[in-house]
C-alpha cells in the first residue's frame, strides 16, 4: 500500500539541461510535484577541457594566452590572476603605468561581464527588451577591447607576467570616456524598467541566509547580498586598489532581488573606478613585454586570489625551476555556487522561479568545469 | 444565394490568414524598432511558414498519433470559423450571436491543451496544465464584459440584443448617459487587458515559455503541424481585434457606392492595426513574464472587480 | 511606468543601434590580429615562431627543388585552422618578417586554402 502511494502521479522529473534554451552548458535534474520543486541535483562536467593539464606543457607567456579561455565572459580578469601568480614567483618589478593599465582593463571586463549577466537574466525572466539592450551596449566595450588589445572577445593574454603586451594607443582615453557616458545611459534605462519587469519575479525568491551562505561557501555578490561586507579588493589588496576610492555595496535580505541590485551597484562603482584610473594614469611611454623562450620561473609555490565579477577566484602555482609550471590549480567561484548553493536554493520553489534563481547566482559553467 | 456564401468561405479564410501574417510582420518590425534594432522584413512570417511547411513532421513515440496530428488542424479551422461571423468593414457572412462567439473562442485554447497532453513529454504536460489554468482565469472577465453589453441592449428595449447585427448597427456609446459612458470605457480597457492572454504574448505566454520549459505545449511539434499552430495564433489576433471593433467601434465612414466599401475596409484595417499595436506589440516589449499565481490573481481579483464596477456603472445609468 | 512608455515610443523614431553590415561597417583599428602576412626575404630561419606558438600551428619545412638554391634553409608553414591568432609569433620574430594584417574573412569551403605555404603561388 505504501509503495503504491509513493508512485505519485503528479511527481515527475524535468531536465533543466544542456540542450535547453534557458540554461547554460550544464544541467540540473529537478524532481517536481505539481508545480513545486522537491529536490534538485546538479550535473556538471559538460565543459571540461583539461586546463590544469594543458598548463603544465606550456611556458608562462603561452599560458597567459591560454588563460583567457578559462571563462570567456571575463577573460582579462583571469589573465590578471595568472600574471600575478607568475609575478609573485619571479619577484619581478612591474612598472607603475602597467599596473594602472591592468586595473583599467580588469574593470572594463567586469562591466562587460555584468552586462552579459543583465541580458541573460532578462532572457530568463522573459523580458526580451533587456536582453537586446544589454548585448547592444556591450558592443561598445568590445570595440574598446579591439582598439587596445587587438581582439574583440579574446585579448590573447594581454595582461602577461611582467606587465602588459602593448601600450595604450593615444586615442584610447577619449574613447573610453565616451563609452562610460553610454554605460551610465544604460544604467539609467535599467532603472526605468525595474519595477515592472525584474521586481515582481525576484522579490522574496531564493533567500539565502548569512549562516547558510558561509557554510556552503558562497563568495562575491552572493554573500554581499546576505549581509557580509567582504571584498578581496579591500581585504587583501592587489595592484593599485589601495589608492582608489570606491564603495562596497551590501544588503541584508539575501533574496534574488538583492543580488540583482548589488550587481547593478557594482556596475556603477566600476564606472567610477575607470574614471579615477584615467585621471591618475602616468603619462610616460611603456615598454611592452615581448615573449622570450626558456625564461625560467624560480622554485616555489604561491596562492593568489582576486575578486572577479562572479566571486573570489584563485590560482595555486608550484614551480620546480623550469620554464613550465609543475602544477597549476585553479579555484573558480562557480563550483561552490553551483552544487551546494543552487541545490539548497532550488528546494521548495516553483518551476517559474528556477530561471530567476539560477541567473541571479551568475554561474559560469566554464570556470566550474575548467 | 447560398452557393455564393459557400464559395466565399474559403476566400475569407485565406484573406484572414494573409492579413494575420501581414500584421504579424508589422508587429515584429515595430517591436524591433522599439528595442533600437532594425528588425526583419515585413514578409518574414510568410517566409517562416514556407520554411516550416517543407520540413519533416516528427511524431514522438510516446504520443497519441491521431490526437497529435488532429489538434493543429482543428485549432486553425475553429479560428477561421469565428472569422466568418464577424464584420470586416462590411456585413458578416453568417448570422450569429455573442454567446456563440464566446463559446467558439474556447475551442482553439482547448485544442492546445489537448495537444499538450497528447505529446507525451514532461515539458508539454507542464505547459498544458498552465494553459488550462490560464484559460479558466481569463474567461471570467471576458464573459462579464460581453454579458454587460448585452444587458445594456436588453434594458434599452432593443430587439435581438445578443445578435451581432444589432451590436453593429447600434454603437453602444450613443445609447448611454454619462455614468454608462464611464462604465463602457472601463469595460473596453478590461477587454484590452484580456487580449494578451488570449493571444499568448508576454506577459501571459506561460504555456509556451521557451526559457523555462523549453517550448511548453509546442515543444514536440515541428514541420507542418507547427506551421498550422503558428497560423492559428496569427489569425486569432485578427479575430480578437475584430471582436473588440464589432463591440465598441463598429463605425463606418458612410460614403456611398464602391468607394464607400473600400474606404470602410481601409478604415477597418487602421482600427485593427491600432488595437493590435496596443494589445500585443507594446505590452510584449515593455513587460516580463508573470508567474501562474500572479496571472490568476490579476484576472480573478483585479480584472473581475474592475469589470463588475463597470457593470455597476451601466446599471446605475439605466435606473 | 510612464518613463518606460515614453522611452519605448521615442525609440520608434530614433535611428537603431545596429550597424548594417555589409552596407555599413565599423572601422577596424590598427593592431588588429587577423590573417598572417609573411615576407620570405626578411626571414632568417631562426625557428622561434614555431617554438613559441601555443598550438603548434607553425611548422618549419624545407623548400621544394626549384626554390632550393634561393632559399636553402627551412621556412614556416602556418595552419590557420589551428592558429588562435594570439600574435606571439609576430612579437617574437627578430626581423619583422611575420605580421598580422586586418583581414578576418577567412571562412572557406576549400580545405587546401587553410594551410599557408611560405611562398604564395603553387607549391606541391
Amino acid at each position: 500500500m505504501r509503495k503504491m502511494r509513493e508512485k505519485n502521479p503528479t511527481s515527475y522529473e524535468l531536465l533543466f539541461g544542456p540542450a535547453h534554451p534557458g540554461s547554460g552548458n550544464f544541467s540540473v535534474r529537478l524532481r517536481i510535484e505539481g508545480e513545486r520543486v522537491v529536490s534538485a541535483r546538479a550535473d556538471p562536467g559538460y565543459l571540461h577541457r583539461g586546463f590544469e593539464k594543458l598548463m603544465e606543457y606550456r611556458n608562462a607567456m603561452q599560458n597567459s594566452v591560454l588563460s583567457d579561455r578559462l571563462c570567456i565572459l571575463e577573460p582579462l580578469n583571469w589573465n590578471l590572476i595568472h600574471a600575478e601568480a607568475v609575478d609573485e614567483l619571479t619577484q619581478e618589478e612591474i612598472p607603475e603605468k602597467a599596473k594602472y593599465i591592468r586595473v583599467l582593463m580588469v574593470e572594463l571586463s567586469r562591466i562587460q561581464s555584468h552586462l552579459i549577466w543583465y541580458g541573460a537574466m532578462s532572457m530568463g525572466l522573459g523580458f526580451d527588451t533587456g536582453f537586446k539592450l544589454a548585448f547592444g551596449y556591450r558592443d561598445y566595450i568590445l570595440d574598446l577591447f579591439e582598439l587596445i588589445t587587438g581582439g574583440r572577445v579574446y585579448p590573447a593574454g594581454y595582461i602577461c607576467p611582467g606587465g602588459v603586451r602593448r601600450d595604450l594607443p593615444d586615442s584610447a582615453e577619449g574613447r573610453i570616456r565616451k563609452v562610460m557616458i553610454k554605460m551610465e545611459e544604460m544604467l539609467q534605462r535599467c532603472e526605468n524598467f525595474e519595477t515592472t519587469t525584474i521586481l515582481p519575479r525576484t522579490r522574496g525568491v531564493g533567500t539565502l541566509s548569512l549562516k547558510d551562505a558561509i557554510r556552503l561557501g558562497a563568495t562575491g555578490p552572493i554573500i554581499r547580498a546576505s549581509g557580509l561586507k567582504t571584498d578581496v579588493r579591500r581585504d587583501d589588496p592587489y595592484e593599485i586598489y589601495p589608492e582608489l576610492d570606491f564603495e562596497i555595496p551590501v544588503r541584508r535580505e539575501g533574496d534574488a532581488y538583492a543580488r540583482c541590485m548589488i550587481r547593478r551597484q557594482e556596475l556603477r562603482e566600476s564606472i567610477n573606478i575607470v574614471k579615477q584610473v584615467l585621471d591618475r594614469m602616468p603619462k610616460e611611454k611603456l615598454k611592452p613585454v615581448k615573449p622570450k623562450l626558456n625564461q625560467k620561473i624560480p622554485e616555489g609555490e604561491v596562492y593568489v586570489r582576486n575578486e572577479i565579477a562572479r566571486g573570489e577566484a584563485g590560482i595555486y602555482m608550484k614551480s620546480t625551476g623550469e620554464d613550465k609550471p609543475y602544477r597549476c590549480k585553479i579555484r573558480g567561484p562557480s563550483l561552490l555556487h553551483m552544487i551546494p548553493v543552487l541545490e539548497h536554493l532550488l528546494k521548495g520553489c516553483q518551476i517559474a522561479d528556477v530561471p530567476a534563481i539560477y541567473w541571479s547566482l551568475n554561474i559560469c559553467p566554464a570556470d566550474m568545469d575548467r | 444565394m447560398i452557393w455564393i456564401k459557400i464559395l466565399l468561405i474559403p476566400v475569407i479564410g485565406i484573406l484572414g490568414i494573409i492579413i494575420g501574417l501581414l500584421y504579424s510582420g508589422i508587429d515584429r518590425i515595430l517591436a524591433a524598432r522599439m528595442q533600437s534594432r532594425v528588425g526583419p522584413p515585413v514578409i518574414q512570417p510568410f517566409l517562416d511558414i514556407r520554411k516550416l511547411m517543407i520540413k519533416e513532421n516528427i511524431i514522438p513515440e510516446n504520443s497519441i498519433p491521431w490526437l497529435f496530428n488532429l489538434m493543429p488542424v482543428l485549432c486553425l479551422a475553429s479560428t477561421i470559423v469565428i472569422l466568418l461571423y464577424l464584420p470586416f468593414g462590411f456585413e458578416p457572412l453568417l448570422r450569429g450571436d455573442l454567446i456563440l462567439i464566446l463559446y467558439l473562442l474556447i475551442i482553439p485554447a482547448l485544442c492546445k491543451v489537448i495537444a499538450g497532453f497528447s505529446s507525451g513529454s514532461n515539458y508539454a504536460w507542464v505547459g498544458a496544465q498552465r494553459e488550462m489554468v490560464m484559460m479558466m482565469s481569463y474567461e471570467f472577465p471576458l464573459a462579464i464584459t460581453i454579458i454587460s453589453i448585452a444587458y445594456l441592449f436588453t434594458s434599452e428595449g432593443i430587439a435581438n440584443p445578443f445578435s451581432i447585427q444589432t451590436v453593429i448597427s447600434n454603437p453602444c456609446w450613443s445609447i448611454t448617459g454619462v455614468s454608462g459612458f464611464l462604465g463602457l470605457v472601463i469595460l473596453f480597457l478590461v477587454l484590452l487587458f484580456v487580449m494578451p492572454a488570449e493571444l499568448a504574448v508576454i506577459p501571459f505566454d506561460l504555456p509556451e515559455a521557451s526559457q523555462e520549459i523549453a517550448g511548453g505545449i509546442l515543444a514536440e511539434y515541428s514541420g507542418r503541424n507547427l506551421a498550422l499552430f503558428y497560423l492559428a495564433g496569427v489569425v486569432k489576433a485578427v479575430v480578437f481585434g475584430s471582436i473588440i471593433i464589432a463591440l465598441f467601434f463598429p463605425y463606418g465612414l458612410n460614403i456611398p457606392g464602391i468607394t464607400g466599401i473600400l474606404a470602410d475596409l481601409v478604415f477597418f484595417f487602421v482600427k485593427l492595426f491600432l488595437l493590435v499595436f496596443i494589445g500585443s506589440t507594446f505590452i510584449r516589449v515593455a513587460a516580463s513574464r508573470l508567474k501562474i499565481s500572479q496571472v490568476v490573481y490579476t484576472y480573478w481579483f483585479v480584472s473581475v472587480l474592475v469589470s463588475l464596477f463597470g457593470l455597476l456603472l451601466i446599471v446605475i445609468d439605466i435606473l | 511606468m510612464l518613463g518606460t512608455i515614453y522611452e519605448l515610443l521615442r525609440n520608434l523614431f530614433k535611428k537603431p543601434m545596429t550597424v548594417r553590415f555589409p552596407h555599413e561597417s565599423i572601422e577596424i583599428p590598427n593592431g588588429f590580429r587577423g590573417e598572417h602576412y609573411y615576407d620570405i626575404d626578411k626571414c632568417i630561419s631562426c625557428g622561434l615562431c614555431s617554438k613559441i606558438c601555443p598550438n603548434r600551428a607553425i611548422e618549419m619545412i624545407e623548400m621544394p627543388e626549384r626554390y632550393k638554391e634561393k632559399y636553402p634553409k627551412s621556412y614556416p608553414r602556418i595552419d590557420i585552422g589551428k592558429c588562435c591568432f594570439c600574435g606571439l609569433c609576430e612579437d617574437i620574430c627578430p626581423k619583422d618578417a611575420l605580421k598580422l594584417t586586418k583581414n578576418f574573412f577567412l571562412s572557406t569551403f576549400d580545405p587546401k586554402s587553410v594551410i599557408k605555404e611560405p611562398i604564395k603561388n603553387d607549391m606541391d
